[in-house]
């Protein structure tokens, strides 16, 4: 059977159009925790945590470059085991495509459509992904590479604009109240690391998958790069107290910029890179679910999937949080943290825990 | 053999169809909100109504009717007479979005508020209710920007908001124009020429909020505008806040000491008097400055060093030359000192002004915050009590550089 093929370059525009959309959608640096001018520090701490997590289920991955996780999780702790606990994995998936347009419908409810019923936002938006993946993985790739600049200029634009109006004394007094909220404050854009559990569905059709693991670090580097910025940023421009108390900061300091009497309201600036990486995560979650599901069900291909699992979605994205209020209270720290932490880490660890087992077996066969 | 509609002729029908769709994208907003079912808002005013205590809320609406005035009058029927450029409508509420649904009530156009170009508040409010309950109206609601420029109004609102602009069309774009080019121009209202600015300083420990203050001049004539109408807007000095609540102003003088105090002078004018001479003066225009502020912590006690620097050109000189028509460096360092004694008489005017007042409005207390953390958590509670008193060294470095395109004054003889 032919295998859709993308290459590295591909994964790496992907997880950092991911990663990056939803860390400066609502700063979870500034707005989940205490961290106030500080934010900055624990989006560079946020980078360490997001690497370990991220090393500890590619290395995995790449170890079995020819399987996805469904496959290699079969193999490792039996067909009926490996099938159940990589279900977490599945929900997983469409759990964070369900919270991330929920956040998305959000925004474009609380900023620009008040009236526009969630249903219309969220389900255009799934509509289109559905499309997507049902043309195939290389298309999304394609997809891809044309959306990357675009959004990387766009997200230039909102970093750099407000330059102008910034008051880096804001950032003032560096590390006043300890560590200790600024840890805190690392652990939501952690936790959001759960988006690169798609690499393993994603790894067996890399053209070269023993990449996987510089592509994913670099993309997790830049994005976080980024947030750091937006961090230092956000809290230059609207201020500690502004930021912190915002819904979605960025958006609110791109509203407050002023730029000349002519060039003012760029808020789509932020907005226009917002959707598009909505909708990379969209397509990409989506298709890592379907064919992730289509190989626990044994079924030839993925695509008879693809439209049930959107209604379903939609249908998650819209009762997932009851309102913005849970929505918030969920990406706080003691909450996402053990969420992510059961559901992200836990098929990963028992995994490993199967592998050397079974690596010292297999060793030991060979030898005698 | 062949079916009666391959695979590709439904897919042309679905295309078609999506074709059909994008027809709705081209035709406008989906529920039919016209601009003219729309009243859009450029100024709004908040003041307190003295029975009930309730937030009154006033928006100067743009009349799209009589856009391009000239053109309809010179084409048009003339009958019925022209129409004001502006509209103003007031309704009072519990809170501000109870006033601003009270409005729509009695307009005929569903009022827009994402083009409010000020935001005026009258004295009255800022004194007594304090402007916090309309500033987190426009925090939250959608539709506003933090773009807009807040002023507090000396005078019947009201009035103001009717008042006419002799150069411009509607109030909004006039006062924005205003504050705008007087900021450019001059050091005589505070830099706080957003609400964004003012979120930033009502937020900031050890910061109170200054904004920037507009005298209404006169009632001028109802409606017809000669060409000696006054501007009905003077827009100098500044509002002193405590908290959220108006308590005391600054005159010109004290707002460009408070500007320079904080590091916020682009340009500033001088008028001086010649040495030697009581009668005569020169000006200088300051157009280089830079401000530093020090807190310093010396065996427990805090002082603040505040050096500036002004760099400057001399737009008028009547005083008399000096002797030998040779500028020497004394004589320079008179003006020098002369200019530098200027700046600092301003900066100390201001500097008592607000201590009176026991408000902060220069940072000092956030600077302390910034750069000596544990000693504010220890002094924040009193702050109030202690900035009247702390010690302020102030230090001025005046030179003017330049004279323009002459030396000496021109000779009569």
């Amino acid at each position: 059977m032919y295998r859709e093929k993308i290459v590295h370059r591909q994964l790496f525009f992907l997880l950092f159009i991911m990663r990056t959309t939803i860390v400066i959608s609502f700063l979870p640096v500034l707005t989940t925790a205490d961290a106030r001018q500080d934010a900055w520090i624990a989006a560079i701490i946020s980078f360490f945590t997001s690497a370990a997590a991220v090393y500890f289920v590619a290395r995995l991955a790449v170890t079995f470059p020819n399987m996805s996780i469904v496959e290699y999780s079969q193999k490792l702790i039996g067909v009926i085991p490996g099938k159940l606990l990589v279900l977490t994995y599945l929900w997983l998936f469409l759990f964070i495509a369900g919270t991330d347009s929920r956040l998305y419908g959000e925004v474009i409810r609380s900023g620009f459509l008040p009236e526009m019923p969630m249903v219309i936002i969220i389900g255009s938006m799934v509509l289109l992904a559905v499309m997507v993946v049902y043309s195939g993985l290389e298309p999304l790739g394609r997809m891809a590479d044309i959306i990357f600049p675009i959004f990387v200029l766009m997200i230039l634009g909102s970093l750099l604009f407000p330059l102008i109006q910034a008051d880096f004394t804001n950032l003032q007094p560096v590390l006043s109240r300890g560590w200790s909220p600024v840890f805190l404050a690392s652990v939501t854009p952690t936790a959001i690391i759960a988006q690169y559990s798609t690499l393993t569905m994603l790894v067996p059709s890399l053209t070269q998958p023993e990449k996987t693991m510089q592509a994913a670090l670099w993309s997790l580097f830049f994005s976080s790069l980024v947030l750091v910025f937006f961090a230092l940023v956000v809290v230059a421009v609207i201020g500690v107290d502004g930021g912190a108390r915002a819904t979605f900061p960025v958006f609110k300091m791109i509203r407050a910029v002023r730029i000349s009497d002519f060039l003012e309201r760029i808020e789509v600036l932020t907005i226009f890179p917002w959707g598009l990486g909505a909708f990379s995560t969209f397509a990409v979650t989506l298709y890592s679910g379907a064919k992730g599901l289509s190989q626990v069900l044994g079924m030839q291909d993925y695509r008879p999937l693809v439209l049930s699992m959107g209604v379903v979605w939609v249908t998650l994205a819209l009762q997932i949080h009851r309102d913005v209020f849970e929505v918030a209270a969920f990406f706080s720290p003691e909450n996402v943290g053990p969420f992510i932490a059961a559901n992200f880490l836990l098929l990963p660890t028992v995994l490993w825990i199967a592998y050397f087992f079974k690596r010292r077996h297999l060793n030991n066969r060979g030898g005698s | 053999m062949r079916g009666p509609m391959s695979f590709n002729s439904y897919k042309k029908i679905i295309y078609l169809l999506l074709l059909v769709l994008t027809l709705f994208y081209g035709a406008g907003c989906r529920d039919r909100r016209e601009p003219d079912l729309l009243g859009i808002v450029t100024v709004i005013g908040f003041d307190l109504d003295p029975q009930t205590g309730y937030i009154k809320m006033l928006a100067s609406v743009a009349n799209p009717s009589s856009g391009g005035s000239s053109q309809d009058q010179s084409s048009g029927s003339g009958g019925g007479g022209q129409k004001p450029p502006f509209w103003v409508v007031e309704a009072a509420g519990r809170t501000v979005f109870q006033a601003s649904k009270n409005l729509e009530v009695i307009s005929s156009r569903e009022l827009r508020w994402s083009h409010v170009d000020v935001i005026l508040f009258s004295e009255k409010l800022a004194r007594e209710r304090g402007i916090g309950p309309v500033l987190d109206y426009f925090d939250r609601e959608r539709q506003s920007r933090p773009i807009s420029v807040p002023l507090v109004v000396q005078g019947d609102l009201k009035k103001f908001m009717e008042s006419m602009y002799p150069l411009e069309q509607n109030s909004g774009t006039a006062l924005a124009k205003q504050v705008r080019s007087i900021r450019l121009e001059s050091a005589r209202i505070p830099e706080t020429d957003s609400l964004i600015k003012v979120f930033g300083n009502l937020a900031r420990p050890g910061k109170e909020v200054v904004l920037p203050l507009v005298k209404f001049v006169t009632e001028g004539g109802e409606g017809s505008l000669g060409t000696g109408a006054p501007n009905p807007a003077k827009i100098s000095g500044s509002a002193l806040f405590k908290g959220d609540k108006l308590l005391d102003f600054f005159n010109e003088r004290e707002t460009a000491g408070y500007l320079w105090l904080t590091g916020n002078v682009d340009i500033a004018t001088y008028v001086i008097r010649c040495p030697g001479s009581e009668e005569d003066f020169f000006s200088v225009e300051v157009d280089q400055t830079a401000t530093e502020i020090k807190s310093l912590l010396k065996d427990g006690k805090l002082r603040f060093q505040v050096s500036v620097q002004a760099e400057g050109r001399m737009q008028d000189f009547n005083c008399e030359n000096p002797p030998r028509s040779q500028w020497d460096e004394e004589f320079i360092a008179a003006l020098n000192r002369r200019l530098a004694t200027a700046i600092r008489n301003q900066m100390e005017m201001s500097l008592d002004k607000a201590r009176q007042a026991g408000v902060d409005v220069f940072g000092l207390g956030n600077l302390l915050y910034r750069t000596h953390p544990v000693k504010w958590k220890e002094l924040e509670g009193r702050w109030g009590e202690i900035f009247p008193t702390v010690a302020v060294d102030i230090e001025v470095q005046a030179i003017i550089r330049r004279h323009g395109l002459v030396l000496d004054r021109f000779k009569i003889n």
